[in-house]
C-alpha cells in the first residue's frame, strides 16, 4: 500500500460488523482496515451482500462495529453515545442515498434547508447548494415534478448543505440510467476537486471505480482489495 | 485522540465553530402543514371528532356548573332550609334546632294539601304558608315575579300554576278549608325554589300543570284557609354547617318530638329532580368527552403509525444526517398536537355558545327567573377543554412519535419493511376448504391479520359507535317500553277523582251516572311510611278493589299479579331501600299520624314510575278495623267518549276536589319525552359521526397501504370493479368482526348508564328492540360501506406507473 502523507478523513481499524449470534450470525464485516484520505474520492464495489452499505453505515456513524476502531476525522466514534454521534454527523457527514429520500410534500429548496438548517439559518448554504448542483431555476418544484437525476441532485444539494468534510453515497446511481447518473458523478467528483469534500461512494457498479482516485473492493465482508489510482478518468467518460 | 461533549471532527471544510443552531429544522413544521394538507380529510375526520370531545365537555361541564350555580345561588338568595320536618311539635323542633350549633335559621309555617277551584277547573292544591321569624331572618323567602306579596285574604301564585290558568294580580281562586270554598284574591306570581320542577312530592314528580298547583299566603291566612296549624319546621344551616352529621342530630331531635317526615334538601322532590339533571350534566362531561376523544386518539394513532411507517426512509435520512431523536418525536407529536389544539379551540369556540345556550333553555324550561340564571363565562374550562384536546392529540401521536425517534439512521440506505401477514388467515385455520378459495379472495381473508393492530382498532372503533348508538338508540326504546307498560299494562284507568273529603256510595253513583263513564272503582289513597324497625321509607298506599280493573300488576319475572287477600303488594325497589324480601313483615304508618298497623310484603311489582304499595280494599278494611274512608275513584269510560265532556260534568259535582285525565297524563309524558327524543336524537347523530369519522380514517389508511399492490394488480390488468370489491369485502369483513363485540359491549354500556340513572321513582331496566340491533348492525356497515368511498375514489385517480417505480 502507497505511503500518503494527506490528512485522513476517516480510518476504520480491524473492524467487524456482526448481526445475529450464534450459528445464524452474518458477519457483514470482517477484519476490516480502510483509511479514506481528504479530497479523494473513493470507490468502494462489491456484489450484493458483501458488506458495502455496511462499512458505509459504520464509517458514518449510523451502526456501530462490533470489534475494532473507527475515527472520523479527530475523533474515534467507536464508543460515543447516540447524542455524541449526532453531532458528528451533523457536523462532519453527509449522505446521499440511491432512492434520494426526498420529502415528497416539499421542495426541493426546502428539502435542502430541512438538512441545511442543522448548521446555519441564513439562508446562503441553501441557495449555493442548489446552485451547486444547478437546480436554482427548479428550486420551487416539488420531487414529484423533478426527473430521478434532478431528484438525485437535489439529494446532493441537501447532503452537501452543510458543508460535511465526508460525503457518503450509497449507490448513488442505482436508480438511475447512464445519461442521469453521469451527471450526478460528474457532480459528486467536482465537490471532491474544487470543493475538498471527500466522496465515498458505494456501488456494485464496476465502471465507476474508473473515476475514482481510491478502489476498495469488498467479498462477503472482508478487503479483498485496496488500491490508490493514480490518473483516474474524467467522470463524464464513466461508461456503464 | 480523545472525546468531547459534542465532539466535532477538524478535518477539511467543515465549519467548525459555527454558530449551530439548537431548534429542530424550520422545514419541518412546513412539512406537517402539507402533510395535513394532503391528507386532509383524515386529519378533518379526526379533528372534527376531538372538537366533538370537547365541544361535549365544554358545553356539557358549564352547563352543569351554571345550573348548579343557579340552583345554588338562588337557594342561597332565598335562604332555602337544608331541612324539613313535617309533622309532630314542629315549633319544639324548630326551638331546639334554633339552638343547635351550626345552625343560622329555624321556623315553622303551615304546608296543606287542599283543593283550589280556579274558574269552572278544580285541582289538588297545596297552600303554604309564608315563614316569618321572629328574630328577623330570612327562611324559604319567594321570588316575586309579578306583583306584590299577599296580605290578609291574599294568596300569591307559583309560576306554573299561573302561567297555566293565566293567573295574574288581581284574580282569584277559591281554596277549600274546613267551612268550605273560600275565595281569596291573587296579588302576585312568585317562583319558589322549592317548586321549580313542579313535583307534588317524591312519589308524584310529574303533575299535569291542571291538577297541582301552589299557592303561598302569610302564615295567619295559610291557617285561617286550612284550618291546620303550623305542621312543618324548616331549619337553615349555615354554610359550613350542612352535613350529614347535623342532619342525623335533629332528624333524631325531631323524631322525638314525634315528626312523620323528615327530608334533607337532597331529598326535596323537586331539588332532587334537578339535581339528577344537574348530575346528568356532570357525568355527560366525563362520559362523551372520553368516548369521543378516546376514539379521535385511536384514529389518531392509526393514522399516524401509518405515516412513520411510510417514511421510515426520510426518518432515517434525518437521523443520519444529524437531526436529533427528540426533533424527530416532536415533529411526529406535531401531528397530533395539530389536530388536539385545533379540536380543542374549536370545540372551546363552539361549546361555549352551546353551553351559555343549554343553560338559558334549561332555565327557561324551568322558568327560572331570568336573575337567578347564571350563564358565566368560565376561562378554567375554555383552558381545560383545549388542554384536553392537545393532551387526546398527544397521547395518541407518544406512541408512533416514538417509534419514528426510534428508527436506526440505516433504515435510511435499506428501509426494512415491517414484517405483516405472511401466514393463513384464522378463518383459514378454523375452516380448511377455505384456502380453495381464489387467490384474489384469500387475499381478503388475510387483509384482516395482516396489520393486527389497525384491525384492532377498528374494531374498536367499530364497538365504540355501536356503544355510543346502542346507548343512545337504547334510551329512546326503554323510554318507550316504559311509557308503554305504564299506560298500557300498569295504569289502565281513563281517570281518576279525588274527593274532597270521604264520600259515601251515592257520589260513586253520582260519577257512574255521567255520560261516557262505563266503570266506576272505589279508591283509597293515602300517604304513608311502609317501616321496618331500621328503616321508614314514605310512599302512597293505594287501595283497590279486589279484582280491579283500573290497574294491572305484574312481577318482577313478568307474571300477572291480583291483589291479595291480605298483605302488600309493593314496588319492587323496595327490596333495596329497606332490605325486605316477599313475607317480611312490614308496619304501615300514616304519614299524618295516627295510624300504624303491621301487615306483610306479600308480593312485588314492576312498575316503571314509582314505588307504590297497593292493598285490596277488603285488606285494607280489615286492617282498619272497619271500613277505610272513600277518598278517590277510578273510571273507565265508554269507547266513544266525549272525555272533554265528562271532565266537565265531574268537575262540577260538589265532592269532586280535583280530576285526572290519563290520557292528559300521558300526553304530559309525550311532550316531557318529546325533548328527552331531540336530546338523544342529537347523541346519536354525534354517535354516527364518531363512527364515521373513526371508519373512515381506518380504512383510508388501509387502502393507502395497499396503493402498490393495488397499482399492480392494475397493471396486470385487474379491472378496478374487481379491486374495489375486493377492499370493501376485506374493510366490511373488519366491520363485522367489531360489530359482534359492540353489540355486546353496547348492550352492556347502555344497560349499565340506564342503570346509573334508575331510582325508586323511575326503574330505567335496558329495554332494547331486536329491530334496533338490526338497524345498529346495518347503521355502521352503511356507514363503514361509504366512510371508504373517498379511499377508493383515489384509488382510480392512481398513477400506476409512478407507484409500482416508488420504493415505498
Amino acid at each position: 500500500m502507497p505511503v500518503s502523507t494527506r490528512t485522513v478523513v476517516a480510518r476504520l481499524t480491524q473492524v467487524d460488523r456482526t448481526y445475529g449470534e450464534g450459528p445464524t450470525a452474518i458477519h457483514a464485516l470482517r477484519d476490516v482496515e480502510l483509511t479514506i484520505e481528504e479530497g479523494e474520492i473513493a470507490v468502494i464495489l462489491g456484489p450484493s451482500g458483501s458488506g458495502k452499505t455496511t462499512l458505509l453505515n459504520v464509517m458514518g456513524g449510523i451502526d456501530r462495529p462490533t470489534a475494532g476502531r473507527v475515527v472520523v476525522g479527530d475523533v474515534d466514534i467507536t464508543d460515543l453515545d447516540g447524542e455524541d454521534l449526532t453531532d458528528v454527523r451533523r457536523e462532519a457527514v453527509g449522505f446521499v442515498f440511491q432512492f434520494f429520500n426526498l420529502v415528497p410534500t416539499l421542495t426541493a429548496r426546502e428539502n435542502v434547508e430541512l438538512i441545511a438548517e442543522l448548521t446555519s439559518r441564513d439562508g446562503e448554504a441553501v441557495a449555493w447548494a442548489l446552485g451547486e448542483v444547478g437546480l436554482t431555476d427548479r428550486a420551487d418544484h416539488f420531487p414529484g415534478q423533478l426527473s430521478g437525476g434532478e431528484q438525485q441532485r437535489v439529494a446532493i444539494a441537501r447532503a452537501v448543505s452543510k458543508r460535511p468534510p465526508l460525503l457518503l453515497c450509497d449507490e448513488p446511481t442505482g436508480a438511475l440510467d447512464l445519461e442521469t447518473g453521469r451527471p450526478i458523478l460528474v457532480l459528486l467528483q467536482r465537490l471532491a476537486r474544487e470543493d475538498g469534500h471527500t466522496v465515498v461512494i458505494v456501488t456494485h457498479n464496476q465502471p465507476i471505480a474508473a473515476m475514482a482516485d481510491h478502489v476498495v473492493r469488498l467479498r462477503s465482508g472482508r478487503i479483498v482489495e485496496d488500491r490508490r489510482v493514480e490518473n483516474p478518468v474524467d467522470a463524464s467518460e464513466v461508461e456503464w | 485522540m480523545s472525546t468531547t461533549t459534542r465532539p466535532v471532527p477538524t478535518v477539511g471544510p467543515a465549519t467548525v465553530g459555527r454558530d449551530v443552531p439548537r431548534g429542530a429544522p424550520r422545514a419541518l413544521r412546513t412539512k406537517v402543514r402539507r402533510d395535513i394538507r394532503t391528507q386532509w380529510p383524515q386529519f378533518a375526520a379526526i379533528t372534527v371528532t376531538m372538537l366533538l370531545g370537547v365541544l361535549l365537555y365544554a358545553a356539557s361541564y358549564d352547563a352543569y356548573r351554571n345550573l348548579d350555580a343557579s340552583y345554588r345561588g338562588l337557594f342561597d338568595t332565598v335562604h332555602g332550609a337544608d331541612l324539613y320536618v313535617t309533622g309532630g311539635d314542629v315549633e319544639a323542633v324548630a326551638r331546639a334546632a334554633a339552638g343547635t350549633a351550626g345552625v343560622e335559621a329555624a321556623g315553622v309555617r303551615v304546608q296543606a294539601d287542599t283543593p283550589l277551584r280556579v274558574g269552572p277547573d278544580k285541582l289538588r292544591g297545596r297552600v303554604v304558608g309564608l315563614t316569618t321569624l321572629a328574630s328577623g331572618e330570612a327562611l324559604a323567602e319567594l321570588l316575586l315575579v309579578d306583583g306584590t306579596l299577599p296580605g290578609a285574604g291574599e294568596v300569591v301564585v307559583e309560576q306554573h300554576m299561573a302561567d297555566h290558568f293565566g293567573l295574574s294580580p288581581g284574580a282569584g281562586l277559591e281554596v277549600l278549608g274546613p267551612d268550605g270554598w273560600t275565595r281569596v284574591e291573587v296579588t302576585g306570581t312568585v317562583a319558589s325554589v322549592e317548586y321549580l320542577w313542579p313535583a307534588r312530592s317524591r312519589h308524584e314528580v310529574i303533575t299535569l300543570p291542571d291538577d297541582f298547583g301552589v299557592v303561598f299566603a302569610a302564615a295567619g291566612v295559610a291557617e285561617s284557609l286550612t284550618g291546620a296549624a303550623p305542621n312543618q319546621a324548616l331549619v337553615r344551616y349555615t354554610a359550613d354547617a350542612a352535613t350529614p352529621a347535623l342532619d342525623d342530630r335533629l332528624t333524631d331531635v325531631a323524631l322525638a318530638s314525634g315528626a312523620t317526615s323528615v327530608s334533607t334538601w337532597a331529598d326535596q322532590p323537586s331539588n332532587s329532580v334537578l339535581q339528577e339533571d344537574v348530575d346528568g350534566f356532570s357525568q355527560m362531561a366525563t362520559s362523551f368527552p372520553i368516548l369521543f376523544l378516546g376514539a379521535a386518539a385511536m384514529a389518531t394513532y392509526v393514522l399516524l403509525t401509518r405515516r412513520v411507517q411510510s417514511e421510515r426512509d426520510i426518518i432515517g435520512m434525518l437521523v443520519a444526517s444529524g437531526v436529533r431523536r427528540r426533533h424527530v418525536l416532536g415533529h411526529y407529536l406535531a401531528y397530533g398536537v395539530t389536530a388536539g389544539t385545533l379540536g380543542g379551540v374549536g370545540g372551546v369556540l363552539l361549546g361555549i355558545p352551546a353551553a351559555r345556550g343549554m343553560t338559558r333553555f334549561y332555565t327557561g324550561f324551568l322558568s327560572l327567573p331570568p336573575e337567578a340564571a347564571v350563564v358565566a363565562w368560565r376561562p378554567a374550562t375554555a383552558l381545560g377543554g383545549i388542554v384536553f384536546g392537545m393532551a387526546a392529540g398527544v397521547v395518541a401521536a407518544l406512541a408512533p412519535a416514538l417509534l419514528a425517534s426510534r428508527i436506526p439512521p440505516a433504515e435510511a440506505m435499506r428501509p426494512i419493511v415491517p414484517a405483516t401477514g405472511g401466514r393463513r388467515s384464522i378463518l383459514e385455520r378454523l375452516v380448511p376448504p377455505l384456502r380453495r378459495l381464489p387467490a384474489r379472495w384469500l387475499l381478503v381473508l388475510r387483509g384482516i391479520g395482516r396489520n393486527r393492530r389497525r384491525t384492532a382498532y377498528t374494531i374498536i372503533g367499530v364497538t365504540l359507535s355501536l356503544l355510543l348508538v346502542l346507548v343512545s338508540w337504547g334510551m329512546i326504546d326503554t323510554m318507550n317500553a316504559l311509557l308503554a307498560k305504564q299506560f298500557d299494562v300498569v295504569q289502565l284507568q281513563d281517570a281518576r277523582v279525588d274527593f274532597v273529603a270521604p264520600v259515601s256510595d251515592e257520589a260513586l253513583a253520582a260519577l257512574a251516572a255521567v255520560d261516557g263513564v262505563a266503570v266506576v272503582e272505589r279508591s283509597v289513597s293515602a300517604p304513608v311510611g311502609l317501616a321496618t324497625d331500621e328503616a321508614t321509607y314514605g310512599t302512597l298506599l293505594i287501595a283497590l278493589e279486589p279484582d280491579t280493573r283500573m290497574h294491572g300488576f305484574v312481577a318482577p319475572d313478568g307474571t300477572e299479579l291480583r291483589l291479595p287477600d291480605d298483605g302488600l303488594l309493593v314496588g319492587k325497589a323496595i327490596t333495596d331501600v329497606l332490605g325486605v324480601e316477599v313475607g317480611d313483615p312490614l308496619r304501615v304508618e300514616s304519614a299524618i299520624g295516627g295510624f300504624a298497623v303491621q301487615t306483610q310484603l306479600v308480593g312485588l311489582v314492576d312498575e316503571p314510575l314509582g314505588t307504590f304499595a297497593y292493598v285490596s280494599l277488603d285488606a285494607l278494611d280489615a286492617l282498619a278495623g272497619g271500613r277505610a274512608p272513600t277518598t278517590s275513584a277510578y273510571l273507565l269510560f265508554d269507547d266513544d267518549a266525549d272525555r272533554a265532556a265528562i271532565r266537565r260534568a265531574i268537575v262540577e259535582l260538589p265532592e269532586v276536589a280535583a280530576y285526572e285525565d290519563a290520557q292528559a297524563f300521558q300526553a304530559l309524558f309525550d311532550d316531557f319525552t318529546g325533548l328527552f327524543y331531540g336530546f338523544v336524537g342529537g347523541m346519536l347523530a354525534l354517535g354516527g359521526l364518531m363512527a364515521f369519522a373513526m371508519i373512515f380514517t381506518t380504512m383510508s389508511v388501509n387502502i393507502l397501504e395497499r396503493s402498490r399492490e393495488v397499482a399492480t394488480l392494475r397493471a396486470e390488468g385487474v379491472q378496478l370493479r374487481t379491486i374495489s370489491r375486493l377492499i370493501t369485502a376485506e374493510n366490511l369483513l373488519t366491520t363485522v368482526l367489531g360489530i359482534v363485540p359492540g353489540l355486546l359491549v353496547g348492550l352492556v354500556g347502555a344497560s349499565a348508564m340506564l342503570e346509573s340513572y334508575s331510582t325508586d321513582q323511575f326503574d330505567l331496566a335496558l329495554v332494547i328492540e331486536p329491530l334496533t340491533l338490526v338497524g345498529s348492525t346495518v347503521a355502521i356497515l352503511v356507514v363503514a360501506f361509504v366512510s371508504q368511498w373517498p379511499g377508493l375514489r383515489a384509488l382510480r385517480r392512481l398513477d400506476i406507473a409512478t407507484v409500482v417505480r416508488e420504493r415505498r
